[in-house]
C-alpha cells in the first residue's frame, strides 16, 4: 500500500471513530482499560522519569557551574521536567507498553476474525473496542504526566542534594519562582495529545494488521515506532504554539 | 537474571572462537542501520528544534541569543542523542530482532541450525549483538546531524539569527571528549538492547502469543536498563572531566 492510500485509509479511520464517540458508549469497559493503559504503565513511567531527572540535575549542575551559577540547577530540573521531558516520557512509556499491547491484542482479534465476529453481531467493533480506549487515555494521561512530573522533580532534589551539594532551600525556591501553574498546565495537555495519538495510531495499525503471526508482530512494531515519531513531531508544534 | 547472565557469558565465549561470520555482522549492520534511520532522523530534528526554541525564550532574558547553538549541541551530545536514537533503536530494531528470534523457535528452525551442527548462538546472536551495537553508533552520530539541522532551522530560518553565529558557537560549551563519550553510550546501549532482545526472543517457548509478549518485553525492558545505566555514565562522564 502506498503512503497516500495509507494516509487516506487513516483519515477513513479517524471519521469512523468521531462518528462512534457519537454514539453508545460502552462505560463498563472504561474501567479496564484504564487499569491496562494507567497501573500498567505506571511502574516504568516512575523509573523512567526518575531516572530522566538525575540527569537533568546533573547536565543543569553542570552547564550552570561554567557561568558561575550553579545554584540555578532547580530552575533547570523543574522547567525542562515540566516542560518537556515528563510528558515526553510518559507519552513514550505509554506507547512502548500499553500501545504495543493494544496494537497486539487488536491484531490478534483481527486475525482469529473476532472483530469480524463482533460486526456480525451488530456490535459496532469501533464503539465497543476502541472509544473505551479513547476515554481511558484522556484519564489517565495527564495523571501519570503529573507523576512524571513529580518524580523527575523528586530524583533531581535527591541528586542536587546530595551527590552535588546544592543547598536544598536554594533549590525549592528557585523552582517555586521561576515555574508557573501555566508550565504544568500545558505539560498535561502535551501529555493527553501524546496519549491520544499514541491510541489512534496502535487502533489503527492493529485494525489494519497483516495475516498471520508475522501481521501482529509488524503492527505491533509500526504502532510503537510511528507513536512515538508522530508524538515528538506534535511536541514541537504544542511548544512553538504556547512558547513561543 | 541468572539465566541471562548464563546467555551473555555463552555468547562472549562464542566471540573467541572461530569463524566468525564477518559478513552477516556488515549485512546486519547495514540492515539495521537503514532501518533505524528514517525513524530516528525523523524524531532528531523536531528534538533540535524544541531545544533550541526553549533556549532561545531563556536566554532572550539575558540577552545572550548567541548561546543558543552551544546549547542545542551540548544537550544534544551529552544526553538526547544516545538517549532517543536507543528508544527508537529499541522500538524498532530490537523488537524486530526478537520477533524473528522467537518466530525461529517457535518454528523450530533454532533446533534445525544446531542439528546441521552449526553453533546457533554463533550464527544468529552475535552478528545480531555485533550489528546493532555498530549502528546504534552509526545512526547516533547522524541522529546528532539532524539534531543540529533542527537547531539551525528554528534559529536561523524561523528567528532569523546570522547562520555564520550559529555555526561559531556551535562548541562553545563542548569539548573533542564529548562526540566520544555520546558514541560510547551508543555503542554500550546498542549491546544492552541486542542482547536484552535476542536472550527475551532466543528463549521463546509456545506459540505466537508468546512472541508478542516477548517482544513487548525486550523493548521495555532494554529502555529501563538503559536509562538506568545512562545516569551513572554522566555521573561517570563529569568525573573524568574534572580530573
Amino acid at each position: 500500500m502506498t503512503t497516500i492510500q495509507e494516509i487516506k485509509q487513516f483519515g477513513i479511520f479517524l471519521k469512523k471513530i468521531v462518528l462512534a464517540s457519537r454514539g453508545h458508549i460502552e462505560y463498563k469497559n472504561i474501567l479496564a482499560e484504564s487499569y491496562l493503559i494507567g497501573v500498567e504503565s505506571l511502574p516504568i513511567v516512575i523509573f523512567v522519569s526518575a531516572f530522566i531527572g538525575t540527569n537533568l540535575a546533573l547536565q543543569g549542575y553542570n552547564a550552570f557551574k561554567s557561568i558561575g551559577g550553579q545554584n540555578l540547577v532547580g530552575i533547570f530540573v523543574s522547567l525542562a521536567g515540566l516542560r518537556e521531558m515528563a510528558p515526553i516520557v510518559a507519552g513514550a512509556m505509554v506507547g512502548a507498553k500499553s500501545g504495543s499491547a493494544i496494537a497486539a491484542n487488536l491484531a490478534t482479534m483481527k486475525i482469529k476474525e473476532q472483530i469480524d465476529a463482533l460486526a456480525v453481531m451488530s456490535v459496532d467493533p469501533i464503539a465497543y473496542l476502541i472509544i473505551p480506549k479513547f476515554i481511558a487515555v484522556i484519564i489517565t494521561l495527564p495523571l501519570l504526566v503529573l507523576i512524571a512530573n513529580f518524580f523527575c522533580i523528586f530524583s533531581g532534589y535527591y541528586v542536587a542534594i546530595y551527590q552535588l551539594n546544592v543547598g536544598s532551600g536554594i533549590f525549592l525556591d528557585n523552582i517555586r519562582t521561576f515555574t508557573t501553574l501555566s508550565d504544568v498546565g500545558i505539560g498535561l495537555l502535551k501529555g493527553l495529545t501524546f496519549g491520544l495519538t499514541i491510541c489512534t495510531v496502535a487502533c489503527y495499525c492493529g485494525f489494519n494488521s497483516g495475516p498471520g503471526p508475522e501481521g501482529v508482530g509488524k503492527a505491533t512494531n509500526r504502532a510503537v515506532v510511528v507513536g512515538c515519531v508522530l508524538c515528538i513531531v506534535l511536541n514541537y508544534f504544542v511548544t512553538a504554539i504556547f512558547y513561543d | 537474571m541468572g539465566s541471562f547472565h548464563v546467555f551473555l557469558l555463552d555468547s562472549f565465549t562464542t566471540l573467541l572462537k572461530k569463524p566468525l561470520y564477518l559478513s552477516e555482522i556488515l549485512h546486519e549492520t547495514s540492515s539495521i542501520t537503514l532501518q533505524c534511520l528514517l525513524p530516528v532522523a525523523i524524531v532528531l530534528t523536531p528534538f533540535g528544534m524544541v531545544v533550541a526554541l526553549q533556549g532561545f525564550n531563556i536566554f532572550k532574558i539575558f540577552g545572550t541569543e548567541y548561546m543558543v547553538s552551544g546549547l542545542t549541541f551540548i544537550s544534544l551530545v551529552r544526553e538526547l542523542s544516545p538517549g532517543v536514537t536507543s528508544i527508537m533503536i529499541a522500538a524498532q530494531a530490537g523488537s524486530s530482532i526478537s520477533a524473528e528470534l522467537g518466530a525461529m523457535r517457535v518454528k523450530e528452525e533454532i533446533d534445525a541450525l544446531e542439528v546441521m551442527s552449526i553453533n546457533s548462538l554463533k550464527y544468529l546472536i552475535i552478528p545480531k549483538i555485533l550489528g546493532l551495537s555498530f549502528a546504534c553508533v552509526i545512526v547516533n552520530m547522524i541522529s546528532l546531524m539532524c539534531g543540529i539541522l533542527g537547531g539551525y532551522i528554528v534559529a536561523v530560518v524561523m528567528k532569523g539569527q546570522s547562520s555564520g553565529v550559529y555555526w561559531d558557537n556551535l562548541f562553545i560549551f563542548a569539548s573533542w571528549f564529548d562526540p566520544l563519550f555520546c558514541s560510547l553510550k551508543a555503542f554500550l546501549y546498542g549491546l544492552i538492547i541486542a542482547s536484552l532482545s535476542s536472550y527475551y526472543g532466543y528463549n521463546v517457548q509456545g506459540g505466537a502469543r508468546e512472541v508478542g509478549i516477548a517482544v513487548n518485553r525486550s523493548v521495555v525492558n532494554s529502555i529501563l536498563a538503559f536509562i538506568f545505566l545512562n545516569y551513572f555514565l554522566t555521573t561517570l562522564f563529569f568525573n573524568i572531566v574534572q580530573l
